[in-house]
């Protein structure tokens, strides 16, 4: 028996080195390609002239399609800084999913709202709308009143009344830059397979705002929103980047994703019966193109830019990243087919086995080896200076990884004017090892756990609102 | 593997994570400093610059008064100053500051022939903007250059500074942009002026030239409100069989056709194409009569969503608001009485 535990222990302890030489292998590898693609297309956007692209009425209609749920405290704030976007021609709507707050009367106070019709142009089931109002000041805004659904249900409604060939799907508290439209349409412009592209997010805690729009860039004061910068920083500029460059994306934020109508159409619309409806769609859509045998692009671009609050207690914090690793678990499981599949290219032969194996399941190896390596201590079996040293290079390749990130934000957008905020990145780089990360992967442990017990909701987020602020 | 060349392994590869994470960490800081000295010395550069610039924009000065403002190191810099002005800038202020670029525009020439395709491409636009009558060649040459990305360049700079006098070259490589949306090369094309009029609809009526390219010549001019274009989009919905292009015609006529185009049109509004019905229904809105409402209604059983909504803003606009109100009352009917509501 003793021995039988021996093995196990031993078991864990390869799958945990494993896991880590992967892991990190695959964090190198797209920060590598990241780091060449990030410099190319920083060169390329010189070549950019928004002006003439908003002024030339090439670029095509939008709509913007805002699922909104008790946001009373943002959603003024928010839609007013979404009517100054700088785009030739959009459509905002604003999807009410049931909420049961003063959202739908903030809104109908602020901007004048009246009953309208608005015939539907696709039908994806979705709870009833019982109401639908426009705007008397803004007539590109419109609100949607309907029976509370979940976002992807919100979404879902807002594409049956969507009538432009690309709709964006955001979080109705989030802010978008005034570019950020006419940015993320490009590679639409530059390729006309392209199906979806995804932006940047950004955190928007710390950071000043006045009349909608960000106007100077802070490190959070809060320590676990600093982290959530860092962490969001390696996810986008190292990972989705990479990612993108190796034209194998798989994942869009939610919060900011630009998506062609027609195809999320014949995709049949959001899945209701996940809270990682994001991502769940983006596969779909793999498979969907993959399927049709037409070229088609699935991308990122990390220029514009989607401003949004981040959780600031542990208690949200864990529930959001409970959420987005059940989000994650439930897309891969049921599109389990692609793994290893030939059939969906580089999608089934490198970054879903990626996501499935080091994402998915990464954590909760993470977190055995965490427990195989406090059972050693205890038992006093395990190598001392052995252990001491692999987690030293375990702690050294996250701070290598974190740091790059960094370079990278300095290498194209250098959105953290002040130095001291950039050497607080790099300590932060150091300090998320010892607590943060382990918590982190706990959440998502939990996560995993969830899907497989299949919990639905999504949890409450506490706002503070965008409050703004004298730039002095 | 013995345990202790593992350890020596593992403690070697801590060393180097370290040393690379500290490189990165200087790289860092070290390319922050160079932004931060190249901002400095550019917005030095600027406030000394901006003054004199305008001068010779409003007539006070003569363009070679900034020459003994720019160093030979400052050249790149000044060049890249100039071209934010020029794009913002036309008639007779750009060539002004065409005058003020001329002599540096020889290093930016060369610099269009060699290098990587965005330094070419960068240059390529320098040229296109700033450049005089003596480098639209080598603009024009660039349509030619192996990288698509330089080509477009230069397809938008001649497009964009109205050469309608290049727009028979620019048709004729139409192919190398097929990746590029149809509506941003339409949106291009456009710019090229009135000029470019002839042969975008020379473009339309070729049958021997791919559908899609004829269809972005048609949203061209369409874009360009052209009205002798009414013939080769009708032409081209007669003998068209690809339905991009025959829909591009039909909003190509609805924008600019007559009522003699309407027996065309009401051809096409029987397509088995949904997306030909809907803009032949939005056609019949705009060239039809009366005598188009029984089809119109007919069309607000249509399968296609978009179809039914053309037909129904259509029959308001022909004046069949009393057939879409008995088709709104039918039962089931729920799209024709959203969209009835909605042009209420």
């Amino acid at each position: 028996m003793a021995g039988l535990g021996w093995s196990a222990l031993w078991a864990v302890n390869v799958l945990v080195v494993t896991y880590f030489v992967l892991l990190n292998l695959f964090y190198l590898l797209t920060s590598l390609v990241a780091f060449r693609a990030l410099r190319r297309y920083s060169r390329r956007l010189k070549l950019l002239d928004t002006e003439e692209l908003i002024a030339g009425g090439g670029a095509p209609p939008i709509t913007l399609i805002a699922p909104a749920f008790n946001e009373e405290a943002t959603c003024v704030e928010a839609i007013r800084s979404l009517l100054t976007l700088r785009y030739p021609e959009y459509e905002i709507l604003v999807v009410s999913d049931g909420s049961t707050d003063a959202t739908v009367a903030r809104l109908t106070e602020a901007f004048e709202l009246l009953p309208a019709a608005r015939a539907t142009m696709a039908r994806i089931p979705a709870k009833p709308v019982s109401a639908v109002f426009r705007s008397r000041l803004h007539p590109n805004l419109w609100v949607i009143d309907k029976e509370n659904g979940g976002k992807s249900d919100a979404l879902n409604v807002g594409l049956n009344h969507c009538r432009t060939p690309l709709f964006c799907a955001m979080d109705a508290d989030g802010l978008l830059e005034r570019d950020a439209l006419i940015r993320v349409v490009r590679p639409f412009l530059e390729r006309r397979d392209t199906v979806a592209v995804g932006g940047i997010i950004r955190i928007i805690n710390g950071c000043a705002v006045e009349r909608g729009a960000v106007t100077r860039v802070r490190l959070p004061g809060s320590l676990l929103a600093q982290f959530q910068v860092l962490e969001y920083l390696r996810a986008f500029l190292s990972g989705r980047m990479g990612w993108a460059a190796l034209d194998a994306t798989l994942i869009i934020s939610g919060a900011f994703g630009l998506f062609r109508r027609s195809i999320v159409v014949a995709a049949g619309g959001f899945a209701t019966d996940t809270v990682g409806e994001d991502m769940e769609l983006v596969v779909r859509l793999h498979r969907l193109c993959r399927g049709r045998g037409a070229p088609y692009s699935v991308t990122f671009v990390p220029d514009p830019v989607a401003w949004t609050e981040c959780p600031e207690t542990l208690r949200t914090l864990g529930r959001q990243r409970d959420r987005w690793q059940r989000g994650l678990s439930e897309s891969l499981a049921r599109h389990a087919r692609l793994l290893f599949n030939p059939r969906y290219g580089r999608i089934g032969l490198l970054a879903y086995p990626y996501f499935f194996f080091l994402e998915m399941l990464g954590p909760a190896v993470e977190l055995a080896g965490y427990v195989a390596f406090v059972a050693l201590v205890l038992l006093g079996r395990a190598n001392g200076p052995f252990v001491a040293l692999f987690l030293m290079v375990a702690f050294g390749f996250g701070v290598a990884l974190s740091i790059a990130a960094v370079g990278l934000e300095e290498l194209s957008f250098r959105r953290y004017p002040r130095l001291g905020d950039v050497m607080r990145l790099f300590a932060l780089a150091v300090a998320e090892n010892f607590g943060y990360r382990q918590l982190s992967t706990y959440w998502r442990v939990r996560g995993m756990f969830s899907a497989l017990r299949r919990k639905k909701g999504w949890g409450a987020m506490t706002r503070k609102g965008f409050v703004p602020q004298v730039v002095g | 593997m013995s345990g202790e060349r593992l350890a020596v392994g593992l403690a070697a590869a801590v060393v180097a994570l370290l040393a690379l994470a500290l490189l990165f960490g200087a790289a860092t800081l070290g390319l922050r400093a160079l932004n931060e000295r190249r901002a400095r010395r550019s917005a030095r550069l600027e406030a000394d610059w901006t003054p004199h610039l305008l001068a010779v924009l409003s007539g006070d000065a003569a363009p070679v008064a900034l020459a003994s403002r720019v160093s030979a190191g400052d050249r790149a810099l000044f060049v890249d100053f100039l071209l934010r002005f020029a794009q913002r800038l036309r008639g007779p202020e750009r060539e002004l500051l065409a005058a003020v670029a001329e002599p540096y525009l020889d290093d930016v020439e060369r610099r269009a022939r060699h290098g990587g395709e965005e330094r070419r491409a960068l240059a390529v636009q320098l040229l296109g903007a700033l450049g005089a009558a003596r480098h639209a060649a080598t603009v024009r040459a660039a349509l030619d250059d192996p990288s698509p990305l330089v080509a477009m360049t230069a397809a938008q700079s001649l497009a964009s500074h109205g050469r309608a006098e290049h727009a028979a070259a620019i048709l004729e490589r139409l192919p190398r942009f097929g990746e590029w949306s149809p509506g941003f090369l339409a949106s291009m094309l456009a710019r090229l002026g009135a000029g470019a009029a002839p042969a975008l609809r020379s473009l339309l009526a070729d049958s021997v030239r791919a559908p899609g390219d004829r269809a972005v010549a048609a949203e061209a001019l369409r874009a360009m409100h052209d009205m002798p274009a009414a013939d080769a989009a009708r032409a081209a919905v007669t003998t068209a069989s690809d339905p991009d292009l025959m829909a591009a015609a039909l909003r190509l006529l609805a924008a600019v056709g007559s009522p003699a185009d309407a027996p065309v049109v009401r051809a096409a509004a029987r397509s088995a194409d949904p997306v030909v019905r809907a803009q032949a229904c939005a056609a019949l809105g705009a060239i039809g009569n009366a005598d188009d409402a029984a089809a119109l209604a007919a069309l607000l059983d249509d399968a296609s969503p978009w179809v039914v909504l053309h037909a129904a803003r259509s029959l308001k606009a022909v004046g069949g608001l009393a057939l879409l109100g008995a088709a709104a009352a039918r039962p089931g009917a729920d799209l024709v009485r959203q969209a009835a509501a909605e042009l209420r």
